[in-house]
């Protein structure tokens, strides 16, 4: 430092030669030596060595659970979320073909449907493998148009009628065709099929008991299978059989579009 | 002082061997009591031990080590009853000291005892310096800090400690005229 002369400097460094105490030394010394073990005991601590990697454990473990849970309850909603791609692949003449194909919902929305406008939500997917062709639009034309999400209650029952036609007039027929009270049946069934909030509901003993095995066939078998059986039972002339399967298949899955082959 | 917070007893070691004997000579020299002396410079190691833990390489391990020491002989001072001040501007013969450091003897035997005469003159002369002259003198010395360090450890501007130091050295250097 050029403000001190270097000869001071010198000089000082030469004469300066005091150093502390050995006790001090060793007092510091030992301080320090303690300072530094304390934190090492910590760390050799098991649960804190252990912490870290439990609870990484313990999230990962709670993680799958959840997956799996949410899986197992809405299965074919995660499945055909991957249907909604289709949609926006279609050609816009297609998209449009199809648009203009719907019918107005006036048409669409017969007395019948009008009169229970509860129909629950439809968590089964909606799916229609023909809607991607164009010259198979006009048939099979509601799904990719349709809400695949659960929507509310309140909202599905116009939609869906608006959006399935065919499906419509098959609940229109059944509904007919069944005695008095049956749509209420089969707007309990539904619900118990699909788990919505009428299942615990105990409107009809005997209907609970009746629709018990479609219940069941609704959880063991997928709606497409189900199909697939419907439409074997129609290859091999059983009409009867699939035409009873079919209204099954209705009540389990009022929303579902159906093939328009197998409703003929 | 890294190595030390990270649990490397040895480094602290180190780092003690390196600068026990530079501070020990800032508080000897302020003080002038080896009692006085040996109690800060434990008082000051003890802060450096406990606070390694949140220690933050913000400066160089030397200017935070003075500046704790600065603090706490300040502290000390305060407790004294002592509020070291900026002495005014001396006269132009710089001789405001009361202390005056031992004359040569005449026809000194040989140069290493007039080496050691010299030093102890040197520091005589030292201890007559106005504390705050003395410690930025210390400071750069046995902390081999810059001025802007200095400066930091002492809480002032640059120019001030420029100031401290070269009426330190006018101071010595008149002083010591008798030995040239």
């Amino acid at each position: 430092m050029s403000e001190i002369d270097s000869r001071h400097s010198r000089i000082y460094r030469e004469a300066s030669s005091e150093e502390p105490p050995a006790a001090l030394d060793a007092a510091i010394l030992d301080a320090a030596r303690k300072q530094v073990a304390k934190p090492e005991r910590h760390a050799r601590s098991p649960w804190l060595r252990w912490m870290a990697p439990a609870s990484a454990i313990a999230t990962l473990v709670l993680g799958v659970s959840i997956a799996l849970l949410v899986e197992r309850e809405q299965p074919e909603t995660t499945r055909d979320m991957s249907i909604h791609p289709i949609r926006s692949l279609q050609s816009p003449s297609t998209a449009r073909t199809t648009e203009s194909d719907l019918p107005k919902p006036a048409d669409s929305l017969a007395p019948e449907m009008t009169a229970k406008p509860e129909v629950p939500a439809p968590t089964a997917p909606l799916r229609a493998p023909t809607a991607t062709s164009p010259a198979q639009a006009p048939a099979a034309l509601p799904a990719p148009a349709a809400p695949v999400l659960a929507p509310r209650p309140a909202e599905v029952a116009p939609a869906a009628a608006q959006a399935f036609p065919a499906e419509s007039r098959a609940k229109a027929v059944e509904s007919k065709l069944s005695a008095p009270g049956a749509a209420a049946e089969s707007n309990a069934a539904a619900d118990s099929a699909l788990g919505g909030p009428g299942a615990a509901a105990p409107a009809a003993p005997a209907a609970a008991v009746r629709l018990a095995p479609l219940r069941q066939q609704a959880t063991q078998r997928s709606p497409e299978a189900w199909l697939a059986d419907i439409s074997r039972l129609r290859r091999e002339g059983r009409d009867k059989e699939a035409a009873e399967q079919l209204a099954e298949f209705r009540i389990a899955y009022p929303a579902y579009a159906v093939p328009e082959n197998l409703l003929k | 002082m890294l190595a030390y917070r990270g649990g490397d007893g040895a480094a602290f070691e180190a780092l003690y061997a390196r600068w026990r004997g530079p501070l020990y000579r800032y508080f000897l020299r302020q003080c002038g009591h080896a009692g006085q002396a040996d109690e800060l410079y434990q008082d000051v190691f003890m802060r450096v031990i406990h606070a390694a833990a949140g220690y933050e390489p913000t400066a160089k391990f030397a200017t935070w080590l003075f500046r704790i020491a600065h603090n706490r002989l300040v502290d000390h001072w305060r407790k004294a009853g002592r509020d070291p001040v900026d002495p005014p501007p001396s006269g132009e013969d710089g001789d405001d000291c009361e202390f005056d450091p031992p004359a040569p003897e005449g026809g000194a035997p040989d140069r290493e005892a007039e080496r050691k005469q010299l030093g102890a003159a040197l520091l005589a002369a030292l201890n007559s310096l106005p504390e705050l002259q003395r410690e930025a003198f210390l400071l750069a010395e046995e902390g081999g800090l810059t001025l802007e360090e200095v400066a930091s450890v002492c809480g002032v501007g640059r120019e001030t400690i420029k100031s401290r130091l070269r009426y330190a050295t006018e101071k010595l250097r008149h002083k010591l005229e008798s030995w040239r």
